[in-house]
């Protein structure tokens, strides 16, 4: 056996096979339940195929709320093997061998379907997701997406002839230029189950012709990819993540009913509070954009037409909502006291009046300002009420509506549940003990240019809030009974890449006043860089701190100056611009020859200038090349932010890799369960999990030694060497300590320490 | 700021830390910050055995998982 490596490069010179069936029809393949291996132009019933490379594609539909596998093709570069289902449960998975590497396009909605993967303890086989290695290759950022798929013509600079989409079908166009229908894979989802009974034999050839199609695909791409991507370690990285998987508590199952009942009860008290305050309504200030004119029965135009709304509405059993502008108009809301109003497609304020309480006035059309968008930097506002909004009604956005207050609080109780619903329904889980469940997530592991990982629900799940309901969503997550969890991140770790990136240049640790002020500079004395940059720009430390980390991720002068605007409305468009440059220039410096000098990070700006800007532009670390995509002159910002995201995504890969290798010569009873941006959770054997915080605190040590070591720099920083905690716990949560109460969770007390180094020294154990 | 300690460091990296350059001093002196100090290591935990250069036991971890289609 060779490695794993080995084995993926030996499929650059399979043959593209030919179809096993060409003229399949309904009568040629096999009805019972198996699997099959062609032999003689026949289906011959075997064992799962084992101890092979074998791409496979497996054709799914949804079945009482479940996926359901109905076959699955797979391919070894010599032998044809097919599985097919006849009987179709909820809990039906394609039952596989073991010691497999598996290849597939988009590998873990395959995986998902296979039941080896819901057997984590002894689970031998390995993923690999072409879909992943274009990402890497030929991905793009979200800015180059959204111009290549616009119908708008753009100016073409040549990146666009290195880049493709990451469907299978994009992805072979790119480089073989044939063009594949996909249509019937619509059609199978569509359909259902009964299109097993009806057209069996062509979901069948269509799963065979998946495979031949990736095949093609993996002799183009494997190359580039290794190319790429060329390091073990990388390699390492990568398959761990492929197998992760997480531990969900039992009543997960009752999880989305639960607080679809509440959402329902708070959704339809939110639709009567807004119809009354709508009906009851006058005219004021906040409103006064509406069509207020009555028509000859004395009946106003605007309410005219809302209760027309209104009664549509009903017929489909739903409300007044939150999206509708003349509700959101009734709640009288201000921005940083100034009265919000919709004028101009979008949600305004008003900079030249400001409110105390309740009082008449008038919206002076040419002093209003769009409402900063939370997403989309320079969009505007069309929605005031969503999820990405509701941070700013921590202390931006307000009511002034005495008698609004209960059903703002129920609106911002209920925004971020409706953004999570249709995710947390999707979510396929099957009883991994008496006491949870086990969930395969769809995620995919390079699921960005950066090759940070790409997942619709976990990573984006919020941290449990008291007034939003279904923010417990993350406190689900726990490991089986008699083991637990044990979490370690890296503190600050883009501040930290920055710093040391800088220090490269200087070659020792510490060797520029931004890798003193990251390592060791301190609130209470102001002499972390937020604190020092407030202090040379004169302006609040909270205002310091965003400007720093967007100005770390490459943020430019007049978006620096919109960013203070917005935080500070009163402060004049030539005031946020003076106040941005003295920003720019304390922490960047001035450019002289090219180079920037004089500032806190001029350092480290100018490496990773270099850096992005060299002939082919590698990660320092793991020597991970940047997507072809991005090989070219525009995209700065982009290419700037690659070189730190990417240096932190192979920090990642070097800390699971050293910490699976911890556990193998410790012989520890814990497997990598999940991996959230930076932070890893292992599930540990309850007896070992001191031995496994033992292992990260060694590996955490060894994962900056070698990025210090690959930057050509001296030693590592005392600071970095042990990471502040490694909590061991009973469920996910930021710390050990945060509360896990929500409007939909009560009280929820379990058990979890977080260590320190301190616990580890000889005198703790003594002790 | 300190670095980790000089036995920690011969371990990790398999030499002796170099002497620092104390001209860049002036320079972190400009914004009120140390020099840069060795640690001492009754701060740090022994390495155990697996553990030898940082490096070098990064490729053996790399290697060794991966070495057979079986997972570690």
């Amino acid at each position: 056996m060779g490695n794993l490596r080995e084995k993926l490069n030996g499929v650059i010179n399979w043959d593209v096979p030919s179809h096993p069936v060409a003229e399949l029809s309904e009568k040629s393949y096999p009805l019972e339940r198996g699997w099959y291996k062609r032999e003689n132009s026949n289906w011959v019933g075997c064992e799962a195929p084992s101890d092979r490379v074998l791409f496979v594609d497996t054709e799914a539909v949804l079945y009482n709320g479940h996926r359901t596998p109905l076959c699955c093709s797979a391919y070894d570069g010599s032998q044809w093997f097919i599985w097919v289902n006849s009987q179709h449960t909820h809990s039906a998975r394609v039952p596989d061998g073991h010691n497999n590497l598996y290849i597939a396009h988009n590998a873990s909605y395959d995986r998902s379907l296979f039941s080896s993967a819901y057997r984590p303890e002894t689970d031998s086989n390995n993923w690999f997701c072409t879909m992943s290695a274009i990402t890497a290759v030929r991905g793009m950022s979200n800015q180059q997406r959204a111009m290549y798929l616009s119908k708008n013509e753009f100016a073409h600079q040549g990146w666009e002839t290195e880049a493709t989409l990451v469907s299978l079908a994009a992805s072979l166009e790119f480089y073989t230029s044939e063009k594949l229908d996909k249509g019937f894979s619509k059609d199978i989802w569509k359909e259902g189950l009964p299109i097993w009974f009806t057209n069996a034999a062509d979901v069948v050839h269509y799963c065979c012709s998946d495979i031949i199609y990736t095949v093609k695909l993996a002799r183009y791409l494997l190359p580039e990819f290794f190319y790429s991507v060329p390091s073990l370690t990388s390699l390492s990285g990568y398959f761990l993540m492929s197998s992760e998987f997480v531990i969900l508590r039992k009543s997960w199952i009752n999880f989305h009913s639960k607080i679809e009942r509440a959402y329902s009860l708070a959704s339809g008290r939110v639709s009567q509070e807004l119809e009354k305050l709508v009906i009851n309504s006058t005219e004021n200030g906040f409103n006064r954009h509406l069509d207020w004119t009555a028509d000859k029965k004395g009946k106003i135009n605007w309410k005219k037409k809302f209760s027309s709304k209104l009664a549509t509405a009903k017929k489909d059993h739903k409300g007044a909502s939150i999206n509708w502008r003349e509700c959101v108009s009734m709640l009288c809301l201000t921005y940083l006291k100034h009265p919000i109003t919709w004028h101009d497609d979008a949600w305004q304020y008003d900079s030249s009046i400001e409110l105390e309480e309740m009082r008449e006035f008038v919206i002076d059309e040419d002093k209003l300002v769009c409402l900063p968008h939370p997403d989309k930097r320079g969009m505007k506002l069309t929605q005031l009420l969503i999820k990405s909004t509701v941070a700013l009604f921590d202390g931006c956005i307000s009511s002034l509506a005495t008698d609004c207050k209960p059903l703002l609080k129920d609106i911002l109780s209920i925004t971020n549940w409706t953004s999570l619903r249709t995710r947390v329904g999707d979510v396929d889980a099957s009883k991994y003990d008496t006491e949870t469940l086990i969930h395969i997530p769809q995620e995919t592991v390079y699921g960005t240019i950066t090759r940070r990982k790409g997942g619709k629900l976990f990573p984006v799940a919020p941290n449990p809030k008291a007034y939003k309901m279904g923010t417990e969503l993350k406190s689900y997550l726990t490991a089986p009974t008699g083991y637990k969890l044990v979490k370690c991140d890296f503190d600050s770790q883009e501040a930290v890449v920055f710093a040391l990136l800088g220090d490269s240049k200087e070659g020792f640790v510490g060797g520029t006043p931004l890798s003193v002020t990251v390592n060791i500079g301190q609130k209470a004395t102001e002499t972390d860089i937020h604190s020092m940059q407030a202090k040379a720009t004169g302006m609040s430390r909270e205002l310091a701190k965003a400007l720093v980390y967007a100005g770390f991720y490459g943020q430019g002068l007049k978006s620096a100056t919109q960013h203070i605007l917005r935080g500070s409305p009163n402060i004049s468009p030539s005031e946020a611009n003076r106040l941005a440059k003295n920003f720019h220039t304390s922490l960047k410096g001035e450019k002289f020859n090219g180079l920037f000098r004089g500032g806190l990070a001029s350092s480290s700006y100018n490496t990773v200038s270099r850096i992005a800007d060299s002939k082919e532009p590698r990660t320092p670390m793991l020597k991970s090349r940047i997507p072809l995509s991005l090989d070219t002159a525009e995209f700065k910002p982009t290419r700037d932010n690659w070189v730190i995201q990417s240096t932190g995504r192979d920090l990642l890969d070097t800390l699971v890799t050293l910490i699976t290798y911890g556990i193998h010569c410790e012989g520890i009873d814990a497997k990598l369960s999940y991996t959230c941006h930076d932070e890893c959770i292992y599930i540990c054997a309850e007896a070992d999990t001191r031995k496994l915080a033992e292992v990260i605190m060694h590996c955490h040590l060894l994962t900056y030694a070698c990025l210090v070591e690959a930057l050509g720099l001296d030693t590592v920083p005392c600071c970095r060497m042990y990471p502040e905690a490694i909590e061991v716990d009973t469920i996910w949560r930021k710390t050990v300590n945060t509360s896990c109460k929500t409007p939909t969770q009560g009280k929820f007390k379990v058990d979890g320490v977080a260590l320190s180094i301190l616990d580890f020294k000889p005198s703790a154990n003594s002790n | 700021m300190k670095v980790i300690s000089k036995k920690l460091h011969r371990q990790l990296f398999g030499c002796s830390p170099v002497k620092r350059q104390t001209e860049s001093n002036q320079y972190l002196q400009k914004f009120g910050l140390d020099s840069v100090v060795d640690g001492t290591d009754d701060t740090e935990l022994p390495l155990p055995e697996w553990v030898g250069f940082a490096s070098e036991t990064l490729d053996k971890a790399s290697s060794t998982l991966w070495a057979t289609s079986e997972k570690s």
